[in-house]
């Protein structure tokens, strides 16, 4: 089996090198996403690299995805009333990948494992994005998906969601939507590496449907929203409010989840504050977990945020999150869950032409350990490294190696459920936005 | 035996070898350059971080679209100001037409004072006009600039790089200004 991993290495590794030769002969040429098309401006603009943001880029996202000048890029209707942009402002991110992996994937209910050790991930993603402004202070943003992770199948709506600036002229801005909580954070769609920061997706604070205010208030930013709690499948489910009721309520209960942040900077360094608190559905009894219970049980989430950049081409962040769930399992509904995780990682751009990053993530199942059921699997320990090679600004080719440090556990229980084998991978492919 | 048993010894290497042969090709590459040019030629050309030369001039595009900058210059962000004594600043929002056929600018040399270097874009305390009432003449070189520095903020106002709230702010210090 080593002389097939091997190989595996030895050929991706050729092939990189093949590649890196031919690109490396190539010409610049120029890319023009959306934002830039419309402001007439270089993507360098906004992305120290795609997707990148930098300084410019975070100052134009808080300033509502928008430049003063945005009205010039309206159609000229000779209306003061109407700010129709002049062309449907779409955009499209795709993404493919070829993976030599060495994890196993678990069938929690059988056991069963496969043992694929390659992958055609192409595509992997596509996305199309739209987004512009509407009014003096109004912007909506929202992108589908059309392809996910091999999965082929009707649109996915993820970010969807408008954003007024000024409620009531108090200085509030107001997003009403679906979006991420974790995007108060690292929003996962800009960070460089393949690999995600999978303590967000552990830990169920990525996307759902609320309400999110913030307001810069002094040194410090302000944020406190509320979401359902649930989610955005539950419009997928044949029994859920959604589809039984003909005014399409997809919350499955009457609770919400109140969620904030508080951000300031220490001199060179941003440090948030993210806290959480709602309800979520219990698990069910056997199935490894797979199955929702009935109970609504409290959800509490604590997180430490911690970011900086060097010279304007080295990042680095940091983030730790607390969770306690209680009575999460119906199996036994009087124990209370702890767990905690997070990632920290480095970005180096060290020319127009390339990025290098590194993102370690770790996760502690904590009292979820040997519960026999899927959340098992909250346990990482992890690096990827990263090389990006950026063909023109907007189009990069993608290497990516990732280490599991952890070790492996004794199986217990009936189920083989959780993070039982490594988890090296690594990865070669193409990401692009235009 | 599984990659996991190889040790991370043998990954590391051939992370090593990885990233050493994405470095290989790591020639530094064939950026998009802005090219300018004014007529009168020789003007200085002042970017986000200070000056960059004299025209005729071609920077990069990261010299006038940095990663990171000071705060108290970011109204500088994304523009070139060109000025040359006895000529009238120009302030210009560098677009993508700019980048790809360059600048050409005719500078205004009549309606200006014939030797008094241009004003900065943001007004400081550092760059306040001198106390002026022993000198006529500087009286009216104390009204031209600041004349000169109203005229080029509504061009900022007017290319949306400051909004009405900092226009108002800057608008205040330089009527302030003794």
């Amino acid at each position: 089996m080593y002389s097939t991993a091997h190989h595996v290495y030895a050929g991706a590794l050729l092939s990189l090198q093949v590649a890196v030769f031919w690109i490396a002969g190539l010409q610049t040429a120029w890319g023009m996403p959306e934002f830039a098309r419309r402001y007439s401006l270089s993507c360098a603009a906004c992305h120290s690299a795609f997707p990148r943001l930098n300084k410019f880029g975070e100052y134009f996202v808080a300033n509502n995805m928008r430049l003063p000048n945005w009205k010039d890029s309206a159609a000229k209707i000779d209306d003061d009333f109407l700010a129709l942009p002049a062309y449907p402002p779409f955009a499209v991110r795709g993404q493919a990948y070829v993976q030599a992996r060495d994890g196993k994937s678990i069938d929690p209910l059988t056991g069963a494992t496969d043992s694929a050790t390659t992958d055609f991930q192409s595509p992997y993603l596509v996305k199309l994005l739209s987004s512009a402004p509407l009014s003096e202070n109004i912007t909506y943003y929202f992108y589908t998906i059309l392809a996910e992770k091999g999965a082929n199948s009707t649109a996915l709506v993820e970010d969807a969601w408008f954003r007024h600036a000024d409620i009531f002229g108090t200085g509030i801005g107001m997003q009403l939507g679906q979006f991420q909580l974790s995007d108060l954070m690292f929003p996962r769609e800009i960070r460089l590496p393949f690999q995600d920061f999978m303590v967000y997706r552990m830990a169920g604070i990525t996307y759902d449907r609320g309400v999110l205010f913030d307001r810069d208030v002094g040194p410090f930013e302000l944020a406190f929203g509320l979401v359902n709690g649930n989610g955005i499948n539950d419009n997928l489910n044949i029994n859920s409010p959604g589809y039984r009721r003909p005014d399409k309520m997809f919350d499955n209960d009457n609770s919400k989840t109140a969620f904030g942040r508080i951000g300031t900077d220490f001199g060179p360094v941003a440090v948030g504050l993210f806290g959480l608190s709602g309800k979520q559905r219990s698990v069910a009894v056997g199935n490894a977990g797979l199955d929702t219970g009935v109970r609504n049980t409290d959800k509490r989430a604590l997180g430490l945020d911690l970011s900086g950049d060097f010279g304007g081409n080295t990042y680095w962040y940091v983030q730790y999150l607390w969770n306690a769930w209680d009575g999460f399992l119906d199996a036994d509904p009087s124990r209370d869950y702890r767990w905690q995780g997070g990632f920290a990682g480095i970005d180096y751009i060290p020319s127009e032409r390339w990025a290098f990053s590194l993102l370690y993530n770790h996760a502690d199942a904590g009292d979820l350990a040997n519960t026999d059921t899927i959340y098992e699997g909250i346990d990482m320990n992890s690096l990827s490294l990263t090389a990006s090679y950026y063909f023109m600004r907007n189009i990069k080719g993608v290497a990516e190696i990732n280490f599991d440090f952890l070790g492996e556990k004794a199986k217990t229980g009936t189920y083989w459920t959780g993070h039982l084998t490594k988890e090296n991978y690594i990865l070669f492919g193409f990401d692009a936005a235009f | 035996m599984r990659l996991s048993d190889t040790g991370c010894c043998r990954t590391l290497s051939a992370a090593a070898l990885l990233l050493y042969a994405l470095s290989a090709g790591a020639a530094e590459p064939t950026l998009r350059k802005l090219h300018i040019e004014s007529d009168p030629s020789g003007a200085d050309v002042m970017l986000i971080g200070g000056k960059a030369g004299n025209t005729p001039l071609t920077v990069g595009e990261r010299a006038i679209y940095p990663n990171d900058y000071p705060d108290n210059r970011a109204h500088l962000y994304g523009t070139v100001t060109l000025r040359r004594a006895g000529c009238n600043t120009v302030v210009h929002r560098v677009t993508l037409d700019d980048i790809a056929r360059g600048l050409k600018v005719a500078l205004d040399c009549d309606a200006a004072p014939a030797v008094r270097p241009a004003p900065a874009i943001a007004p400081s305390t550092a760059a306040a006009p001198p106390p002026a009432a022993s000198n006529p003449a500087a009286i009216e070189t104390v009204y031209q600039r600041r004349l000169r520095q109203l005229q080029v903020m509504q061009e900022l106002l007017d290319e949306g790089l400051i909004d009405a709230a900092e226009e108002q702010r800057i608008r205040r210090r330089l009527l302030d200004a003794p």
